[in-house]
């Protein structure tokens, strides 16, 4: 590997690492203060890759937190000492603590003389949910029960990790669609940056297949409506492999017990293994080809009316994050993390108040390196990833996991009406109404909707088709105009199907 | 040299305080997070009403907890957690001498539960019990 593409160059030691009292930590210190990044703080576009990989960590964090309670069984739920449950609902009016009316509650029952083995005032509380064609009570899965019940009631600060697992995603996804729209509007996918551009659309898809399992796994009406027809469309609408896809998904011929066991495995091991060593590979190009937007940082005065430009774009983006998110809580009358309207805001007003305080406390921010032409590396600028890297882009992470935190606080995540309801697999599924998934999986969902089966299908492949063949299609700029309209367009079709 | 000694302590300072004060709260949600579940108290069915006579007795699961439930001779119902309170081993009722046993470090409790000898301190605890709809229920706690 030649030194201009070594994925971790070394630059000369700072000048602590030089001081004369031995510290056990030394060493470790020296090398990462060592250790350079391209840097690429003039342009608030940066941040939103370092901040998708930042909530990539706090959803894996979150994730592995969920799993200690989650339990992947469509099983009927038993309680610990091995009582069959059925599923009740707390009754309007009813004042009990714990339970607040509407809550859908998983109740022991004595299977010999059918009594709910509850204390006598929950008993009076509740009524048992039952099919309503055949008038059965409906029985609860261990994984509804593991997520709607344990998480959710009886695991304290259960509700707030579960809620930053679930606003997190939205937050990614918010993160990553502006990355992806800044990367493909500012050529960034180019050369030397055509396989940068392409473990990041392997990303896209995969994030997006781990959205979708994860909205499986509480198995309630809305998570297996949407294995069912994802299933079904994969099934009806992929030609040649359609049929041995959704069988793989399913386990069998129809969403039951299998499917719910291989969508966890998907979920919780396969696709944080893929995410992980795709991610790896995306930093090591970013290392290796260095940041589009580094360009203008060294290019002299013209960069630096740039950075004034951007630097007034910023505050346009945090002004503009700051207006919506006033005015759609207004409009609607709630605000409601599961809008995109909501989510884009959130997610950019942190990185843009970051930004902006970050290039205001410029002394930890000057650039300690040269230009290109002394560096010698695929990166104009460069500055130490100990320190001064970390500490910038840490403002950025704090701040917006702030945000994330308090929304996850203040909105617990609920899945309300009969789209929360359990799933018994021996019952027919009660109609669930128009249920439409999170906003960040729309785009197919929509286009599912509106065209016809393969059609639809056929659109969506072209879709990303297209959007991994851009470096192919314009890999040296002489189509960007071309690109950028053709970005633009999509951009505003997204933004229409994701409302 | 002290300035430098004064600005390195205050970046530490800085840097330490900053670093805690988000990483204590984290800290503390997590070890709550990783906390035993408070679950709901479990009910048990212990049989038909009719079929426990005045003096008699049965043991039952209640949850994970074995329990004794016993009609008194005046008709009354009462139920105790058989774990005994000195360090929580199950006792067993010793029919020769009518009186609960632990066999762990010889305490002793009476039939209603009262500490006749040994170590513990405290009575053996009660349990809710009702009779609902003929059957005899007994519960953890209450709600």
């Amino acid at each position: 590997m030649s030194e201009e593409h070594a994925p971790y160059r070394t630059g000369s030691a700072p000048e602590h690492a030089t001081a004369a009292t031995p510290r056990p930590l030394a060493p470790v210190l020296a090398w990462l203060g060592r250790l350079r990044v391209p840097q690429g703080e003039r342009t608030i576009w940066y941040y939103f890759g370092w901040f998708t990989l930042f909530l990539l960590g706090v959803m894996i964090a979150t994730g592995t937190l969920l799993s200690i309670y989650y339990e992947p069984s469509a099983a009927p739920a038993t309680t610990i000492d091995g009582k069959p449950m059925l599923a009740a609902r707390v009754r309007a009016g009813t004042t009990l603590d714990r339970y607040p009316p509407g809550t859908i509650i998983p109740i022991p029952y004595d299977p010999a003389g059918g009594e709910l083995l509850v204390p006598p005032t929950l008993r009076a509380a509740v009524e048992v949910l039952r099919d309503s064609t055949t008038g059965e009570p409906i029985r609860p899965s261990g994984a509804w029960t593991s997520v709607e019940w344990r998480i959710m009631r009886e695991v304290e600060f259960g509700p707030l990790i579960r809620s930053l697992h679930a606003w997190g995603a939205g937050m990614l996804f918010a993160s990553l669609f502006i990355h992806l729209f800044s990367a493909l509007l500012s050529g960034a996918y180019r050369r030397p940056r055509r396989a940068t551009w392409t473990t990041g659309m392997l990303l896209l898809l995969l994030v997006v297949g781990s959205a979708f399992t994860g909205s499986v796994l509480p198995w309630h009406v809305l998570g297996v409506s949407a294995a069912r027809v994802a299933t079904g469309y994969a099934e009806h609408g992929l030609p040649l492999l359609g049929g041995a896809l959704a069988s793989l998904l399913r386990g069998g011929t129809a969403v039951a017990a299998p499917t719910l066991t291989r969508i966890f495995s998907l979920h919780a091991i396969l696709l944080p293994l893929l995410i992980l060593g795709v991610t790896a590979l995306h930093l090591l190009l970013v290392h290796a080809a260095g940041l589009r937007h580094d360009r203008d940082a060294v290019d002299g005065a013209r960069g630096t009316r740039r950075g004034a430009r951007r630097m007034r774009s910023a505050l346009a983006l945090a002004s503009g994050s700051a207006l919506l998110l006033a005015i759609v809580p207004a409009v609607t009358g709630t605000f409601d993390p599961g809008s995109p309207y909501i989510m884009l805001p959130l997610a950019i007003l942190p990185v843009a108040v970051a930004h902006l305080l970050a290039t205001l406390i410029a002394g930890s921010l000057r650039t300690d390196a040269g230009p290109a032409a002394a560096t010698g590396h695929a990166w104009p600028e460069e500055i130490p990833f100990h320190g001064r890297w970390i500490r910038r882009d840490m403002i950025a992470w704090t701040l917006g996991f702030g945000v994330l935190a308090t929304i996850a606080a203040a909105a617990p995540r609920i899945v309300e009406g009969t789209a929360g309801f359990p799933i018994d697999l021996t019952r027919p599924t009660p109609p669930a109404g128009h249920v439409r998934p999170e906003w960040y999986l729309r785009i197919p969902y929509e286009l599912l909707n509106m065209l016809p089966g393969s059609l639809a299908m056929a659109a969506i492949a072209l879709l990303l088709l297209a959007l991994f063949l851009v470096p192919v299609i314009d890999p040296d700029g002489r189509r960007a105009r071309a690109v950028r309209v053709a970005g633009l367009l999509l951009l505003a079709l997204s933004a229409a199907l994701m409302r | 040299m002290a300035d430098r000694t004064n600005g390195s302590r205050r970046r530490f300072l800085l840097w330490g305080g900053m670093a805690t004060a988000i990483v204590a709260p984290a800290a503390y949600v997590i070890e709550r997070y990783l906390s035993p579940p408070k679950t709901l108290g479990a009910v048990s069915p212990a049989g038909r009403d009719e079929a426990l006579p005045a003096g008699g007795s049965k043991i039952v699961k209640v949850g994970l907890k074995d329990a004794f439930v016993a009609r008194r001779e005046d008709g009354t119902l009462y139920a105790l957690d058989l774990a005994c309170t000195h360090a929580g081993c199950t006792v067993a009722w010793n029919a020769a001498r009518n009186e609960f046993l632990c066999p762990c470090h010889d305490g002793r409790f009476s039939r209603d539960g009262a500490v006749l000898g040994g170590p513990p301190k405290l009575p053996l605890h009660r349990l809710d019990v009702e009779v609902r709809n003929g059957v005899i229920m007994v519960a953890e706690d209450h709600v």
